[in-house]
């Protein structure tokens, strides 16, 4: 199968006004490869600062590209005359994280679903009242909430109504930037089953930008995990999430909550060990989940080498690690940019 | 084991349009010295307005209404006013907030900030006090030196800011602390490392927790009771494994249910249908039938407090019946 998206050495540099003299610029995304088929969920994780919100805008051409491809069904994006690209724009849609800034608040939830369809001059004007009716209806809400303002719906039902906005034009490709962090767990639930349902009913191909790995695990198909700008492992979903190879990968994972850790307090956890960490580490030898340690944002990003070493819990660290920069390979069932993960067993 | 702090009936009334509301409910929990007790909820159950009502800081046009009881060892919070009420706040009962860059002074170094709270609770001199709060920043794991001390909150990670507000939290050594959502702005990793913090020193200073956090899964395995809010009620109470295994109440099974896991076979998930209604739309009887598959006739009227289990509690018509959903 082709890709529907397909993103080649993706490099995006943000260029930071120094005061007396220009700074180096910031390589917010470097070198970024993925792809997306139709029917498909790839999810970008990381954490803040990682670069995966910067490469879901510069997939829409919403933020300036330093280098780097970005190919829609076969149409170079980042290339595209501004007319060329409106058509494109109606195939690629985005859903962002906070639904309230997302929508004009002075514009009825049916006008902001059919603007749209005015811009791109789809269907004609008289039907479109019944073609919101439809859309609303699609995404579990009551059309009669056509004639309501964004202050009158919770923060789910906000949601659904961007999400019916974005599919109004007809997408072949959403774009869901956090779609669902800003919302409550019982709704949280509610969104993401509509999001598995417009899936199959439409054939979507879903580039999804999330931190939380438990709700990725629920979606994707696929996942890339970003650190600092860069993929540092990528695979199918279960095999990045049982067997990942990349140190950061198994930090995530570790770090992340889990409910059904319901073993008593007193008694610990078990997935724990100790991480001496002379700036950032917790008080007299408190255990830690497994290495973690360090920020991702406000980490130190070595000017060569990997950029996670500052950070990496692997005994096998070496100068390699500081000096050369670890490309993607095959490490067991995923792809992983480290020059130690096959020595490790977990 | 001693009881610390003993709340009674608390409410909390806000002025709505056709007479008060009650966000908070007629809220009654204890805790005991040395317990880590999670207050959970989705946005609007009250969860926070509770913690706040606590320390009598119920932003206005809000108030604590007549009736409510916060006792701290016999001690009543929602009589004191002025200093006796400021030597509560700080010497005995320390906050921390999700937000730490809106608690911070931008211009003050964090060391001073620490100081200053030591002084304002303590009788101690200037040089003793700034001792004590390189103490507090090492306990805390960041640079306990000169450097550390000097250093200011911009120049801090969001982590790193998170653990200057535990120590000034600590610096006047509370009984009770009081963290709501203080990991919920932070990257996972860090998160489990500030949790990891807290437990910590939680042990180290014998402290009491009260974690108010709408996040199932950072209360697993951290906490040794739930206490589950709900439209200004709480609607179960259990000690926390026991809660995840045996949810009784249909909304917090439902919260469970709800919940995307990251290990263990994966479940679709079943959301609770509608939305949590706002103060002024609670329903009569349960707050939670509307939305609630297992509700019956009874459920319009105001729902009995049940034992599931020893030291687990729910409000719901279904008592012993009421098996996990």
């Amino acid at each position: 199968m082709t890709s529907l998206l397909s993103v080649r050495d993706l490099t995006v540099d943000y260029r930071a006004t120094g005061l007396i003299m220009p700074r180096r610029p910031l390589r917010a995304v470097d070198r970024v490869s993925l792809t997306v088929s139709r029917g498909e969920t790839l999810a970008l994780v990381g954490e803040s600062g990682s670069g995966k919100s910067t490469v879901a805008r510069s997939i829409l051409r919403l933020q300036p590209v330093t280098a780097g491809t970005v190919e829609f069904d076969g149409h170079p994006v980042l290339e595209l005359d501004r007319r060329t690209l409106r058509g494109l724009r109606r195939r690629m849609q985005i859903v962002l994280q906070d639904p309230s800034s997302a929508l004009n608040p002075r514009m009825r939830v049916g006008a902001a679903v059919a603007e749209g369809l005015e811009i791109h001059r789809l269907g004609v004007p008289s039907e479109r009242p019944a073609r919101v009716a439809q859309l609303l209806g699609e995404v579990g809400l009551d059309p009669a909430l056509a004639d309501a303002y964004p202050h009158q719906l919770s923060g789910g039902q906000r949601q659904r109504v961007v999400i019916a906005r974005a599919l109004a034009v007809g997408p072949e490709l959403l774009v869901l930037d956090e779609p669902v962090s800003a919302l409550d767990v019982s709704v949280q639930a509610q969104v993401l089953s509509l999001i598995l349902e417009l899936q199959q009913r439409r054939q979507l191909a879903y580039l999804l930008v999330a931190h939380d790995l438990a709700v990725v695990r629920q979606v994707a198909h696929r996942i890339a995990v970003m650190y600092l700008g860069r993929i540092v492992e990528t695979g199918p979903t279960d095999a990045v999430l049982t067997a990942p190879a990349h140190p950061y990968t198994r930090m995530l994972i570790a770090a992340a909550p889990d409910p059904d850790h319901v073993e008593g307090r007193p008694g610990g956890s078990p997935l724990r060990a100790a991480a001496p960490d002379p700036d950032e580490g917790p008080p007299g030898g408190s255990p830690l989940p497994l290495g973690v340690s360090g920020e991702g944002a406000g980490a130190t990003r070595p000017a060569k080498g990997c950029l996670f070493q500052p950070r990496c819990p692997h005994p096998g660290l070496d100068l390699r690690c500081a000096s050369e920069s670890p490309a993607l390979r095959p490490l067991g069932a995923t792809l992983a940019a480290c020059h130690h993960a096959d020595s490790t067993t977990s | 084991m001693t009881m610390l702090l003993a709340v009674r009936d608390l409410r909390v009334s806000f002025p709505g349009a056709t007479g008060p509301v009650y966000p908070v409910d007629r809220v009654s929990f204890e805790l005991a010295r040395g317990e880590t007790v999670a207050l959970v909820g989705e946005s609007g159950s009250g969860k926070s307005l509770t913690g706040m009502a606590l320390l009598n800081l119920v932003p206005a046009p809000g108030e604590v209404a007549p009736g409510s009881s916060v006792s701290l060892e016999g001690t009543e919070i929602l009589k004191l006013r002025g200093e006796p009420l400021r030597r509560i706040r700080g010497a005995r009962i320390g906050m921390v907030f999700q937000d730490p860059l809106a608690s911070l002074n931008p211009v003050i170094s964090v060391g001073d900030q620490i100081r200053e709270t030591i002084q304002a609770h303590l009788p101690l001199g200037r040089r003793e006090a700034r001792t004590r709060a390189e103490a507090l920043l090492a306990e805390v794991g960041l640079a306990g030196t000169p450097e550390g001390y000097q250093r200011y909150p911009h120049q801090l990670s969001g982590g790193m800011r998170q653990r200057v507000m535990l120590a000034i939290a600590l610096a006047a050594e509370p009984d009770l602390l009081i963290a709501d959502e203080p990991t919920s702005a932070l990257d996972v990793t860090v998160q489990a490392q500030i949790l990891t913090l807290l437990e910590g020193l939680r042990r180290a200073r014998g402290l009491t927790v009260l974690l108010i956090t709408h996040d199932l899964g950072i209360v697993a395995g951290r906490t040794d009771r739930v206490l589950v809010m709900y439209a200004g009620r709480i609607v179960e109470a259990a000690p926390t494994a026991e809660l995840f295994a045996h949810p009784a109440h249909p909304y917090t099974a439902g919260l469970l249910g709800s919940l995307p896991r990251l290990r263990g076979p994966r479940q679709p998930l079943r959301p609770i249908p509608g939305q949590v209604p706002s103060p002024g739309d609670w329903p009569a009887g349960c707050r939670f039938h509307p939305r609630c598959a297992k509700s019956f006739a009874p459920c319009r009227e105001e729902p009995p407090i049940v034992e599931v289990a020893g030291g687990h509690h729910m409000r719901c018509w279904l008592g012993k019946s009421g098996d996990s959903a």
